[in-house]
């Protein structure tokens, strides 16, 4: 137990500690082949934001997945994402401290992001945040946990509550909410608020979601050129937190061009393509799992992900308050779920979909509960249908063999 | 004797006298933060979703993880337990509500069937966007039953509310007294009747019940005093068996409780009053604010001399879930202590429930 | 030439099964408990029933594993589900089977077949015990009563007492106070038994069942049990001889057709 202590104490010191990413860096690179340029982007990406907010060389903002980053980089401070730290921590194995850290306090029906980010709070190894900015969208328990956090660290919290109607009064309330905020966060933060800083950020964002665009439709090739398990890590990963920073528009013009070289010499990635699914949910179990090579192994491709579905149209730079206001208001997932069922319609078409996978991340209301309608919508289209009881993030609530049964058995159905 | 039961009779007679008690058009609602009196106005006859407690839960339709009041409505819906609605109204509350009314849409094809939007915020923004949905919401029910809502009859159904209000928040002081005493438990089993009958029916038992029964203006002490918190319970099955363990319960923040007693003050604009009334009624933990949720707990537990808070979640219910530590904070240091229980939604709590509340119980005992 | 013999195993949590079969029809089964190694399991339930039906190793053509100890199988041609396997023993026993209810010792599962034996659907309890043979195992320790004496016990009487704890743990710590309170024992078996029948019937509901239905896997076997069930679904529901084997029976008609 004492030599855990030490270890925890010294990893924090390690974490807080600028040098340590300067040092990772050039390891981290190496990881990956030559070929993988993008994934590089996002590891530098990721390094190089967390080295600047261990150092707080610029505000730090914690926000949640869902609001758009660019209000945070038109601020010129830095966006942090406790989900994804949870989803990094889960990835490296590192979670199941975290997460019984986390079990003193809340319970452990909770979503598991949300878990191992109270357990890396209260042991003090993410950035400070200056700011907590949260939305209620999709989330009922984003606000609450956010509120805890804001008292852990004893800094202001802000909330947009986006309405659930998308209706002309929603997006004019969404607008007025998205004004305060500024005003507040300025106040706040002691910065000045440039219009002219968000123009260019919407602009960069408007870039990256070019991008984005033209990867989603080099997806739809056949055989799949890119797997959904990739999809749903540091593709969506830069999505959610990379719109409007440089860092976008780095990494995602060379994931298009990885992408082309594939589907130019028509090679999936998998050597025989028998099934091309869709995975639903927004996220993906991050610990060490069998789930992606289960499917691989037996030709299953995972060939889009409702994740990576670009639901918002293009900003205009000059009326920034009102196209972030639209962007949060053409969110697909929230309001009735037929929304969420025109979208899955659209991708089953363009990705040609013969099977749809929902995974039901145990915390998680907002997508397990119109899993069931989801399910008998698209098995009327003759698409087979699984949901998929686990948690992305605790490793613990995931069953080897209960998995490998229903998948296997789903892949036997499909035939 | 039984105040209970003494009321029950006193209403069943008056709904056998009552010629247009039959011929109500019932419309179904599912969170207190919906003025009724916009329904009532309308003439429709509100009737609370909250369904007896079931083990038949609807498994198949919503996942294992889900709140178990969602899914025992929906398992009441789905068997024909509410066919006798002419619509439904839902808000957004939290994801359990948003995915019920989904399911219900789906599964039940309600010929009236509308989503309210409630902001988690209060503030001059949120008052207007709130009451903008009011607005929508009588166009729609006007568009659909075919009938015109005028601003007198809204104005009527919130003095009739009131008086509803007034005449509970006079029920609940007589708690304590007579003997043997009128407890809350007994109360909310009273109340409960409120959410199955018409306003004017209930409004009129009540005041019948209140002059029938005589009581001493003593009251003996019990025990220890406690106050309950939480979205909604199922009947009074824990608060009865708080009092049963030797527990005096004199406050329940709950919406099946002393949650809904917020009086509307009439402005120029019934809308706004209502608005602004029912936003700022005590607030339930699907509000953004846990700060104003902590100060108004406090303020109600030094009201009524409570020595312990009750803090019970529903299961999966995510707000109350990640409130509580904050709230726990919060009353450790104004030196009330707090038992926090994640239960079902199911009549009878469990044995380990009831060994903690009497452990509970105890300790308020040997401090107090 | 030596005659082909085609070998389902079935390889369960609690039980395992070896099935033998030829181009005539079923040559020979065991049955015996999976203990703590599934290897050792499955190479001994195969030695028992080729010794029961007379026949050597070396006439074995073909294995098919199934079950939740298939991947440690060492010498199967191939390993499948035994959702798929149930499905394809029960069509194969009784062609009409449309739906089929699998009551294992770990998990039940729900199955749907189309006219020619294929799955269509299906549903798997979630990872909890409730409503399994372990479920029954626990119940049956609390109320002292042999686990083969369960069925016949709660045929007894007309009305159950309602368990309404579905988590093991929980419905165990019920029985108990039912007992104390004075239920009668086979008042709390009826109970539990259409408490296990309510949630398979529950799990059926999204599924679109049609047709007949077939019930397998050891708690089958339990004859209170399917009496509920018949009485849920209002129809009468096949049950195999020997329920505990369709899934090694499946298998084997797998080993069987494979080329």
């Amino acid at each position: 137990m004492a030599n855990k202590a030490i270890d925890l104490k010294f990893l924090r010191k390690m974490i807080h500690f600028p040098s340590t990413y300067q040092f990772l860096l050039p390891f981290l690179n190496l990881l990956h082949s030559k070929e993988n340029q993008a994934y590089r982007v996002w590891v530098r990406f990721l390094l190089s934001t967390f080295r600047d907010a261990y150092a707080h060389q610029k505000p730090v903002v914690w926000i949640n997945s869902f609001l758009p980053s660019e209000l945070i980089y038109g601020l010129d401070a830095i966006p942090i994402l406790p989900e994804i730290v949870s989803a990094l921590v889960s990835y490296l194995g590192w979670s199941g401290r975290f997460l019984s850290r986390a079990d003193t306090s809340i319970s452990t029906d909770l979503c598991s992001f949300y878990r191992c980010a109270l357990g890396l709070a209260l042991e003090d190894f993410l950035p400070r945040p200056d700011l907590i900015l949260s939305s209620s969208q999709l989330c009922d328990g984003a606000n609450k946990f956010f509120n805890y956090l804001s008292r852990l660290y004893q800094c202001p919290h802000l909330l947009l509550d986006p309405p659930y109607s998308d209706h002309p009064r929603s997006h004019r309330y969404m607008e007025g909410q998205i004004e305060d905020f500024m005003d507040e966060a300025t106040k706040i933060l002691s910065l000045p608020l440039r219009i002219e800083r968000f123009r260019l950020v919407l602009n960069r964002s408007n870039q990256a979601r070019h991008w984005i665009k033209k990867i989603n439709q080099l997806r739809q090739s056949i055989p799949s050129p890119f797997p959904g398990s990739e999809g749903l890590s540091y593709f969506s990963g830069m999505t959610f937190h990379s719109m409007g920073s440089p860092w976008a528009l780095r990494f995602f013009p060379l994931l298009y061009a990885e992408i082309e070289r594939k589907v130019f010499s028509k090679k999936g990635y998998l050597p025989e393509e028998k099934h091309r699914l869709l995975w639903l949910h927004h996220v993906r179990p991050y610990y060490k799992n069998e789930i992606f090579n289960i499917l691989s192994s037996r030709g299953v491709a995972l060939s889009f992900e409702e994740a990576n579905y670009l639901y918002w149209p293009s900003l205009d730079p000059s009326k920034p308050w009102k196209s972030l206001a639209d962007k949060i208001l053409s969110n697909v997932w929230a309001g009735p779920i037929e929304r969420r069922m025109r979208a899955i319609e659209e991708m089953r078409v363009a990705y040609s979909i013969d099977g749809a996978i929902h995974f039901s991340h145990w915390g998680c209301r907002q997508s397990c509960g119109g899993a069931a309608i989801i399910g008998d919508w698209l098995k009327e289209k003759g698409i087979s249908y699984l949901i998929l009881f686990g948690d992305c993030a605790d490793p613990n609530n995931y069953s080897l063999g209960q998995t490998r049964t229903r998948l296997e058995a789903f892949i036997e159905m499909m035939g | 004797m039984n105040y209970y039961l003494t009321f029950k009779k006193i209403l069943d007679d008056l709904k056998t006298k009552d010629p247009l008690c039959a011929k109500n058009q019932w419309v179904g609602w599912t969170c207190t933060y919906l003025p009724l009196e916009i329904l009532e106005a309308a003439h429709l006859t509100p009737f609370r979703i909250l369904p007896e407690a079931t083990t038949e839960k609807a498994d198949s339709y919503l996942d294992p993880n889900f709140c178990p009041f969602i899914k025992a409505a929906l398992e009441k819906a789905l068997s024909g337990g509410y066919s006798f609605l002419s619509g439904i109204i839902f808000l957004n509350t939290c994801d359990g509500m948003r995915r019920l009314f989904d399911a219900w849409r789906f599964y039940c094809k309600p010929t009236f069937s509308y989503l309210l939007d409630l902001p988690r915020v209060i503030d001059s923004h949120s008052i207007t966007f709130f009451k903008e949905g009011l607005e929508d919401l009588i166009k729609q029910l006007e568009g659909h039953f075919r009938r015109k809502i005028i601003e007198d009859d809204l104005r009527m159904a919130v003095e009739r509310s009131n008086k509803t209000r007034e005449l509970l928040i006079k029920l609940f002081s007589l708690q304590g007294r007579g003997d043997p005493p009128f407890t809350h438990g007994e109360i909310l089993d009273i109340l409960s009747e409120r959410w199955k009958v018409g306003r004017p029916l209930f409004n009129q038992a009540l005041e019948l019940f209140m002059n029938s029964i005589k009581l001493d203006q003593k009251i003996y002490p019990v025990g220890p005093k406690v106050m309950i918190t939480g979205s909604l319970l199922d009947g009074s099955d824990l608060v009865r068996m708080i009092e049963e363990l030797g527990g005096e319960v004199v406050a329940s923040d709950l919406c099946t409780g002393q949650r809904i007693l917020n009086i509307v003050n009439l402005d120029s604009d019934p809308l706004d009053s209502l608005s602004q009334a029912y936003l700022g009624k005590p607030p339930c933990g699907r509000m953004y604010d846990t700060q104003r949720r902590i100060d108004f707990l406090k303020q109600k537990l030094l009201e009524c001399k409570a020595q312990g808070l009750i803090y019970f979640s529903l299961k999966f219910c995510d707000p109350y879930l990640y409130e509580a530590p904050a709230i726990e904070g919060a009353l450790k240091e104004i030196g009330i202590p707090m038992l926090f229980i994640e239960g079902e939604y199911s009549g009878k709590p469990g044995g380990g429930i009831r060994t903690r509340v009497q452990a509970f119980l105890e300790v308020l005992r040997e401090n107090g | 030439m030596s005659r082909r013999i085609y070998v389902g195993l079935d390889i369960g949590s609690i039980s395992s099964e070896a099935l033998l079969l030829s181009e005539e029809g079923i040559l020979s089964y065991s049955i015996m408990a999976t203990g703590p190694s599934p290897k050792r399991a499955s190479r001994e339930c195969l030695k028992e029933a080729l010794s029961k039906g007379g026949i050597g190793e070396e006439s074995v053509s073909r294995v098919v594993a199934t079950g939740y100890g298939r991947i440690s199988v060492p010498f199967k041609a191939k390993e499948m589900t035994e959702i798929t396997c149930h499905a394809r023993g029960s069509y194969f026993l009784f062609p009409r089977t449309r739906t089929v209810i699998d009551i294992g010792g770990q998990d039940s599962k729900v199955i749907t077949l189309d006219d020619r034996g294929r799955v269509t659907d299906f549903v798997m309890n979630d990872k909890c015990a409730a409503g399994t043979g372990r479920f029954l195992e626990v119940m049956a320790n609390a109320l002292e009563v042999k686990l083969s004496e369960m069925g016949k016990r709660s045929l007894k009487t007309k009305k159950g007492v309602p368990i309404t704890s579905m988590c093991t743990v929980f419905a165990e710590s019920e029985v108990i106070s039912l007992i104390a309170e004075g239920h009668g024992v086979e008042e709390i078996l009826k109970g539990i038994h259409d408490s296990i029948a309510h949630r398979i019937f529950r799990m059926t509901r999204r599924l679109r069942v049609r047709g007949e239905i077939t019930i397998s896997g050891g708690v089958a076997k339990n004859e209170g049990i399917v009496e509920a069930l018949k009485n849920l679904f209002g129809m009468e529901i096949n049950l195999p001889d020997e329920p505990q084997i369709v899934g090694a029976l499946g298998a084997a008609l797998y080993a069987k057709e494979m080329t």
